[in-house]
């Protein structure tokens, strides 16, 4: 069988920051590629900041001209609008302010935008229904739960794993340690806040850039054990997750949040809050972390734990590291193939 | 909240919509549509207003005093159409612009000419507009109808008119140049309004959908408001609903924390005098045992010092024929019972036992009651243990006799008459119970319980009924055998008389039962033939 030709479909992020979603598209692409088939990471500019930018995005995915591909997966939201036969989707998120965020996003809400989210809502559900879209993955639960609850498009839970498999354990060092974008809906804020609290002599380490930077760094500019250390490499990455104590990750209602996964890989225990969404599927509370309200108090405490109990932490970050043995990129691609009728022999 | 489908609307028409949209803005930037819109909308109301001064362009009705030359400024149809508003005071007819256009245009008749027929013709004269300049030209026109003369009138005509034509003409070039850019501009302003408008319009099909949705999404938007007032008063009781119902929670919770705390009390006081009831329980059947043993005892005490005129040599007698069998009875173990190996190996499973209890009781001496051929002796002895054996059967304590073995004849009873209370650790009966009628059994059982230090232990081991095979036939491979124990109910008669810590231990399965066990035929089944084929029960004095 001569291998397939397979278009991965990215939308690369207007401000060029680089998010978990970035990783995703490489390592699924690899994971094909792996796999025997042709695959190609296609990025097309995806624009989200204002409802002309998204109108312009939607049309480029539905203008593009992927014929010569035998398959298309697509993965972020609008890219699901492309025309293709042999079109099946991996969703990591549909465009979040015309769905779960829109109260949160809008503070008026006119009868323009109410307008906006309908039509937004109406071409998603055509769009991902077949034959338009043979079969809708998504990466996790909140997704897939959000797609019944707003347009009603049932799919199937694929959890995602990592690009690469170089997390390590190393020490468990006073740190405490979150990566990724500096975005509102990553809820750094509530960290710098919970470390008010925190009695133990912890440091957080912040890593990643973001539109909100300037916000984070303002509310912890008191606060000397909160560092900033910006955009950090690969190779750095790997090397604070492995000497941390913990990983706090408190999104708000987060669609999957590979930081779960990258910590526990390198058997850090993760503290997560009971509204951060699929984060709250992997941490089992008391077992490999703890998933606790969204109390800056209730957080500190949890934190100040960590710091007290080391054997105890230890032990949770071992557990974490063998409760996601079983995500492996070759399920994923195997899953994905015969969905597009492409069974490798 | 009710949804507002646009089933008509499909995800390719959107799209396009989209697209013109974004076009739009690519090519207006910086405006928003409602901005363009009107925009168009008012290119629209001056382009009209200037379309009009082309097409349009006449003199107001109703002036009753006209030059020539001004009449002559327009062209074509509408100066047609302007000489009849002005002469005739009424617009041209269809026919009647079908009659002078195209004489008109090939040049047979001058601008002069046509106004002067229209002035002096039927109706104009009815009318009798003054035009001035029109009567010579009219007359003039008259004369070149006349022959020959007519000719040469029109020649000279000609010839004096040279000079205003050539101006006429210039003029007239003049006119056509300024309106001809003026034609253009407007067609090229014309062109651009309408990609305008164009743009700003969906396709023609989508455009009707368009308003519809429209008024669709006003609808819904009222309909929005209106739920969402509803929306917010249902919130506000839910809200208060919610605060009585922390309320009444924590009510429950404290209701449920006292309760717990007082069934935990009640729990607690419940046990306890369950316990003391137990333990006096025990002890009032400790006292009634004990009792019953002091009666026996003052009993055969009582017996004995009554003289009985048959003893001597009825006894000797009896116990003499009583002896008849034990030959039979030694070659029948032999044949039946096993090897003198295989029966001490099968009994050193109590040996832990006997350890055990030792602790308890101190080196205290084994009593084994029928102790047929003293395989058990002999590996106690084995291993250290004091022990002591009685039989009836002479023979068979006679060979054990010559092994070595601290062995008498005689009955057990008798035995244990002549022994103080408390005096054994360890009493066993290997297959003597079932030769046993019940009265004698729990005498036995009584019997021993009297000479066994406390902590003592008992061991009786009796073939093992629930093997089918033992209960319907094996058992019966001794003749003197009376009827088959069931372990639970030895069990039950050793506790019955004062005996604790009751332990039933299945022995000796067949060799077979091991390989069929691993065969598919049911375990279940197979253990009712191949099974343990023997048990005992071992008791302790408490």
């Amino acid at each position: 069988m001569t291998s397939k030709k397979i278009a991965v479909l990215a939308v690369a992020s207007a401000s060029g920051e680089q998010g978990g979603a970035e990783n995703f598209y490489r390592a699924l692409t690899q994971a094909l590629n792996d796999a025997g088939a042709q695959a190609e990471q296609l990025n097309i500019l995806g624009d989200e900041s204002n409802y002309e930018a998204i109108e312009e995005t939607y049309l480029r995915f539905y203008d593009l001209d992927l014929s010569s591909y035998d398959g298309v997966i697509s993965t972020k939201a609008p890219a699901y609008v492309v025309r293709h036969p042999n079109h099946i989707t991996y969703l990591t998120h549909t465009i979040r302010a015309f769905y779960d965020m829109f109260d949160t996003v809008f503070s008026h809400i006119t009868p323009q935008l109410l307008q906006q989210r309908e039509l937004i809502q109406k071409l998603d559900t055509d769009a991902l229904t077949f034959p338009r879209t043979k079969k809708v993955f998504v990466i996790g639960h909140e997704v897939r739960n959000r797609l019944l609850h707003y347009i009603k498009i049932d799919s199937e839970v694929l959890h995602i794993s990592l690009m690469a498999e170089v997390f390590r354990c190393g020490q468990y060092d006073d740190y405490l340690f979150i990566p990724g974008r500096l975005h509102r809906w990553k809820r750094i804020d509530l960290l710098i806040e919970s470390m008010q609290h925190v009695k133990a002599p912890l440091k957080l380490k912040i890593a990643g850039t973001g539109q909100h930077e300037e916000e984070y760094k303002e509310l912890a500019a008191a606060d000397g054990r909160v560092e900033f250390l910006g955009r950090v490499s690969d190779e750095e990455l790997v090397n604070l997750y492995s000497n941390a104590l913990a990983v706090p990750f408190v999104p708000i209602r987060e669609d999957f949040g590979l930081v779960t996964i990258e910590a526990f890989r390198s058997g850090k225990p993760v503290l997560t809050c009971s509204d951060s969404g699929e984060p709250t599927y992997f941490v089992q509370d008391g077992d490999n972390g703890f998933v606790c309200d969204p109390d800056p108090r209730a957080i500190a405490e949890k934190l100040d734990f960590f710091y007290n109990n080391k054997k105890k932490t230890r032990e949770m970050g071992m557990y974490g590291k063998k409760s996601v043995e079983d995500l492996r990129w070759e399920n994923i691609s195997t899953k994905l193939l015969k969905a597009l009728g492409m069974d490798c022999e | 909240m009710k949804k507002t489908d646009i089933p008509e609307i499909n995800i390719d028409e959107i799209m396009e919509r989209i697209r013109v949209e974004v076009e739009k803005r690519k090519s207006l930037p910086g405006d928003t549509l409602e901005e363009s819109g009107g925009a168009v909308q008012k290119n629209n109301a001056s382009s009209q207003s200037q379309v009009s001064a082309v097409v349009n362009d006449s003199l107001p009705e109703g002036s009753m005093d006209y030059g020539v030359n001004k009449l002559c400024q327009y062209h074509d149809i509408d100066f047609i159409r302007n000489a009849y508003r002005v002469i005739l005071q009424r617009e041209p007819g269809l026919d009647e612009l079908n009659v002078w256009l195209p004489r008109f245009r090939a040049g047979e008749l001058t601008k002069k000419e046509i106004l002067a027929q229209l002035r002096f013709g039927t109706e104009g004269r009815q009318k009798k507009v003054a035009i001035r300049g029109l009567l010579l030209p009219f007359l003039l026109y008259r004369s070149y109808k006349i022959p020959v003369l007519g000719k040469l009138l029109r020649i000279m005509g000609c010839i004096i008119h040279l000079p205003l034509l050539f101006r006429n003409i210039q003029g007239l070039e003049y006119a056509v140049n300024s309106r001809y850019d003026q034609l253009t501009n407007h067609i090229a302003e014309l062109k651009k309004q309408i990609q305008a408008v164009e743009s700003a319009l969906p396709q023609k099909v989508g455009w009707p959908h368009v308003s519809s949705l429209y008024k669709t999404m006003q609808v819904t938007d009222g309909r929005l408001k209106a739920t969402d007032g509803r929306l917010k008063a249902t919130d506000d009781r839910l809200k208060v609903t919610g605060d009585r119902l922390k309320e009444t929670d924590d009510r429950l919770k404290v209701t449920d924390g006292r309760l717990s705390y007082v069934i935990h009390e009640s729990l607690g006081k419940i046990n306890q005098e369950l316990t003391n009831i137990d333990r006096q329980a025990r002890d009032y059947k400790l006292n009634i045992l004990a009792q019953q043993r002091r009666l026996d005892d003052l009993l055969a005490q009582g017996r004995s010092s009554i003289p009985l005129p048959t003893e001597g040599l009825a006894g000797v007698q009896a116990t003499e024929a009583d002896h008849i069998l034990d030959a039979m009875y030694v070659s029948f173990e032999d044949r039946f019972r096993g090897t003198r190996e295989d029966i001490k190996g099968r009994q050193r499973v109590y040996l832990p036992y006997v350890e055990k209890v030792q602790e308890k009781t101190g080196t205290g001496i084994i009593l084994d009651v029928g102790c047929g051929r003293g395989e058990w002796l002999e590996l106690l002895g084995e291993y250290g243990y004091k022990a002591k054996g009685v039989d009836l059967n002479a023979m068979m304590v006679a060979q054990s006799q010559e092994l070595g073995l601290d062995v008498e004849v005689g009955d057990v009873f008798d035995y244990f008459t002549d022994m103080g209370p408390e005096s054994l650790a360890v009493v066993t009966g290997f297959h003597i119970v079932e030769h046993l009628p019940l009265k004698t059994m729990l005498a036995l059982f009584d019997q021993a319980y009297r000479v066994l230090k406390p902590g003592g232990m008992v061991i009786f081991e009796t073939p093992n009924p629930e093997n089918i095979l033992v209960g319907s036939c094996n058992f019966y491979y001794d003749p003197t055998h009376r009827n088959p124990i069931p372990p639970e109910v030895l069990r039950f008669l050793l506790e019955a008389r004062g005996y604790e810590g009751l332990e039933i231990v299945r022995l000796h399965e067949n060799r077979e039962y091991l390989e069929l066990k691993e065969s598919n035929i049911s375990e279940k089944i197979t253990s009712r033939f191949y099974g343990p084929q023997d048990y005992s029960v071992i008791g302790y004095k408490a």
